[in-house]
């Protein structure tokens, strides 16, 4: 049948239990958390004190770069790595590829505080890594966990099979008529893949980096099981609401977090999705 | 197989449609009658609006203007399921998650019939259609040409008032469709039911219609029996998309006749208009024939058909014609060409 | 890429020996830390290497013991939000799937919204709106439908959507079925497999979800990924393998049946 006569009454039917879903559990909410981040000493008085406190204190400032660090680092490291394995995954099918895609997706159903134990088991005091160094040479090396290294490997733990994900899309995507032209155009390997494969996956890795991005600055799980004085934004904004009771100014830096991660994933996200396919593709909010 | 108690007759008045959001329409001012029990044939480009008019008739469409009757019943205020018509679109949408017999038996659960009903009919019809082997396969076992069969058991098994068929034979090989033309057409004849059936192909309609729709950019260019519409195609379009005629024009004579070119003398089917000195003509390959006292053509090209080759030549006037050859002639070489004695040329109404 | 430039004269094609490295390297190393959780879970004494002091079943016996309560707790949990995502998401994705409307982006784009929120401020944002529904648990259900709702309806869009269901449903209402028979005798079987990876994706998410739960448990309704982390921060390592052992036998193999029914979007805070 094609489309009803009165959409209207229908759309507001259908719409209305996810209406009020998000007007009461996310918009008002978010509202008041906006409200509280304005008024610093529980007062009437609106004011931007507490976000000129945020970003003139050092340590705050800090923290958002520490996380915006970790968040490129990691999301770096997992496109150089998860391009070309995508690309291999997607090839010509076979049973270790399929194993490969399985192996490559268990990892996104893990909560961040799983990932940061692994780290912790792998490399922490008690760690196999140092453990097989020990054997080696006598003491034991390397342990990374609690450390700037420990944690970006956590990140990349959690970011490679998002991307991986997103990356396989679009691979799965190229049509290979465009590659067996290139060929009989006379392109090399390379050149097919820099000329060719390359940039038709930009728009995937505008899409995968914003996410990966997005999802790094919104981590929680990781940073809480594996940080010991590298402080990201998300710890912070525990420590202001749980330690110190300070549910306003945990208010502004929740804000200014918000801002970030969704200008990420909805202005340079959008560049890279074509208009028809803006679904959540992949991927929560966090690890 | 018992013959519906009483085939239904479609009556098109007037019916308009356009797609939101494009302001060509995609039927215009259609006003056509179709018989009971007769079986008619919509053919035209992609595009012409064939499978709109088929959707309106199912009830999947609402027209804009127009009114659309039934055995002279308004029907269009009817949604589908109301309105016991049977349709098949062309990917014949079987349902996979049913087997053959549970596809065929949709139809009758639907409208509440009881089980030992159901069965019986169910039975008919794939007797009737000849799949009865098929019975508990799942469709994705099943060939093109036997999809198409469940898909046709499936709609007639409601004893429905009208069939649609929407390109049912398009989907299939080349070399089967013409095979299961036949079969498709006797087995239409055998259920009695008024039939509805679109295609693009014209030596399809020409073969099992009763009567033609042609159509073009929504409107309806002709609609006329099989004969008719070969031998007098209402305009140049349908001339040319019914068995490939080519338009000319052609200097009217004293006597009645036409002249395509000095020598070259043709009867034609109808009294030539008094007040004009040119008609426009429509002739085929069959017109002409290889005469050595005709006139002189220059071959711009040869086709091998299977057996006989289509002959293009160029006449003294520029206008290029078609015939038909037993042997190749290559391009450049000159031939003499006349109209084949008996021949009558169709002159198109202004 | 059906087959990407294998085809090379034999000649094998660099990118995708590199690309083959990686794949397996980074496979290798995803899956590596399952093993050894095992392994851990099982030694007696880890401080000491692998298997020092010999293997024993007693961690996994005492985790299993701790967390049993908090494991059901976050199934009926999951249950829960399974059937609120079910009864908001659903008529969402249908509409978003079938009908066009001023607004119609914006809906769309709503969904996606929770993604774009950290967990931690969602779970602040709730708190300081509704502190009052902190302590029953309510919050906690709203903070795991948010994040699992634009899963379940984006996974749930796409199929709704497709031409070839639409068809089907108007050959069903020309054989006379009316609109709920079509729902339940056409839409429902052919969205089969989308349904149940929806349900899965929903489950294992919420059985995942840690940051906004942190923040809105309570004592008594504490799921297992809290449990999880406190272990973490104050057990033995032993004991903290065992319990992740236990979680990853609830949640690894809903994962793999996800990617075998094509879902593969599972994500996961």
């Amino acid at each position: 049948m094609e489309k009803p006569q009165r959409p209207g009454i229908w759309a507001s039917v259908l719409s209305a239990p996810f209406l009020v879903i998000v007007l009461t559990l996310l918009l008002w909410p978010l509202m008041i958390l906006g409200q509280r981040s304005l008024q610093p000493e529980g007062g009437k008085a609106f004011s931007l004190a507490l976000y000129g406190e945020v970003v003139t204190s050092s340590s705050y400032i800090r923290a958002f770069l520490n996380t915006a660090v970790i968040s490129v680092l990691s999301t770096v490291l997992a496109l150089v790595i998860c391009i070309p394995a995508a690309i291999y995954i997607e090839g010509k099918g076979g049973r270790g590829r399929k194993l490969l895609a399985v192996a490559l997706t268990i990892p996104l159903s893990l909560p961040g505080i799983v990932i940061g134990f692994f780290v912790i088991l792998n490399f922490g005091l008690t760690g196999v890594v140092p453990q097989l160094i020990e054997k080696v040479i006598g003491r034991r090396e390397l342990v990374l966990a609690y450390t700037f290294w420990g944690m970006l490997l956590g990140y990349l733990y959690f970011q490679i099979p998002r991307v991986v994900l997103v990356m396989r899309g679009a691979i799965s995507a190229i049509s290979q008529d465009s590659i067996d032209a290139a060929r009989t155009l006379g392109a090399s390997t390379l050149r097919v893949y820099f000329e060719v494969i390359l940039p038709a996956l930009r728009p995937a890795i505008i899409s995968a980096s914003s996410l990966s991005l997005a999802t790094g600055f919104g981590a929680f799980g990781t940073a809480a099981t594996l940080s010991r004085g590298y402080r990201v934004v998300p710890l912070e904004i525990a420590a202001a609401f749980t330690e110190n009771f300070k549910p306003a100014q945990a208010g502004a830096l929740s804000l200014l977090l918000m801002l970030i991660t969704t200008t990420i994933l909805f202005g340079v996200g959008n560049r890279g999705t074509p208009r028809t396919k803006r679904q959540p593709a992949t991927t929560g909010e966090g690890a | 197989m018992n013959k519906p108690s009483k085939a239904t007759s479609i009556d098109f008045e007037n019916i308009t449609f356009a797609y939101p959001g494009s302001s060509a329409a995609a039927v215009t001012d259609i006003t056509l009658s179709v018989r009971a029990a007769e079986l008619v044939v919509v053919v035209g480009p992609s595009g012409c609006g064939k499978s709109t008019l088929l959707r309106i008739v199912a009830g999947l469409v609402q027209p804009s203007r127009g009114r659309l009757l039934l055995d002279g019943s308004d029907t269009l205020k009817l949604p589908p399921e109301k309105r016991r018509i049977g349709w098949v679109p062309q990917s014949y949408a079987l349902f996979d998650h049913l087997d053959v017999s549970g596809n065929v038996a949709f139809g009758l659960r639907m409208q509440g019939v009881s089980k030992d009903e159901r069965d019986r009919r169910v039975q008919e019809m794939l007797d009737l259609c000849r799949i009865s082997q098929f019975a508990h396969r799942p469709v994705s076992e099943l060939s093109g040409g036997q999809r198409q069969r469940v898909a046709i058991a499936r709609a007639l098994a409601t004893d429905p008032r009208v069939l649609l068929l929407d390109e049912p034979l398009a989907a299939l090989d080349p070399q089967l469709r013409v095979a299961l033309r036949a079969d498709l057409e006797a087995l239409l004849r055998r259920s009695g039911v008024t039939t509805l059936f679109v295609t693009h192909d014209q030596s399809e309609a020409l073969a099992i219609a009763d009567r033609v729709v042609v159509m073009r950019d929504g409107r309806v260019e002709q609609y006329d029996t099989p004969e008719r519409l070969w031998t007098q195609p209402a305009n140049a379009f349908v001339a040319e998309f019914v068995g490939r005629a080519i338009t000319l024009k052609a200097r009217c004579r004293p006597d009645g006749t036409v002249e395509l070119a000095p020598g070259l003398v043709a009867r034609v089917n109808q009294t030539l208009p008094s007040d004009r000195d040119t008609v426009t003509l429509t002739i085929r390959p069959t017109d002409l024939v290889l005469d050595p006292e005709g006139v002189a053509v220059e071959v711009t090209g040869c086709e091998y058909a299977g057996g006989t080759y289509t002959v293009f030549g160029r006449l003294a006037t520029g206008a290029v014609v078609s015939f038909l050859a037993d042997a190749r002639l290559p391009i450049g070489e000159h031939v003499r060409v006349g109209i084949r004695h008996g021949a009558t040329l169709n002159v198109l109404d202004q | 890429m059906a087959t990407p430039l294998a085809s090379n004269k034999g000649r094998p094609d660099p990118v995708q020996r590199v690309g083959a490295t990686f794949a397996w390297v980074t496979a290798l190393i995803c899956l590596a830390p399952i093993p050894l959780v095992a392994i851990v879970a099982t030694t007696r004494n880890w401080a000491e290497g692998f298997w020092a002091g010999g293997i024993t079943m007693r961690w996994l016996a005492e985790g299993w013991q701790q967390i049993s309560p908090y494991a059901w707790f976050s199934l009926r949990l999951a249950a829960l939000i399974l059937v609120l995502d079910v009864l908001v998401g659903l008529p969402t994705a249908w509409l978003l799937a079938r009908y066009d409307f001023p607004g119609r982006q914006l809906l769309s784009a709503l969904t996606m919204v929770p993604i774009a929120i950290p967990g931690i401020a969602m779970a602040l944002a709730l708190i300081l709106a509704y502190p009052s529904m902190r302590g029953d648990g309510r919050l906690l259900v709203a903070g795991h439908l948010l994040y699992t709702l634009p899963f379940f309806v984006g996974a749930l869009v796409a199929p709704l959507s497709q031409p070839r269901l639409r068809e089907l449903e108007a050959v069903a209402a020309t054989l006379g079925a009316g609109t709920i028979k079509r729902l339940l005798f056409v839409v429902l079987p052919q969205v089969r497999g989308a349904l149940l990876a929806a349900t899965i994706m929903v489950v294992t998410l919420s059985m995942g979800e840690f940051n906004v739960s942190f923040f809105l448990f309570t004592p008594s309704l504490k799921p297992l990924p809290v449990e999880l982390y406190s272990a973490y921060i104050t057990g033995r390592v032993e004991q903290a393998a065992a319990i992740t052992l236990c979680f990853l036998l609830f949640v690894i193999p809903a994962t793999i049946a996800l990617e075998r029914l094509g879902g593969g979007r599972v994500g996961q805070a």
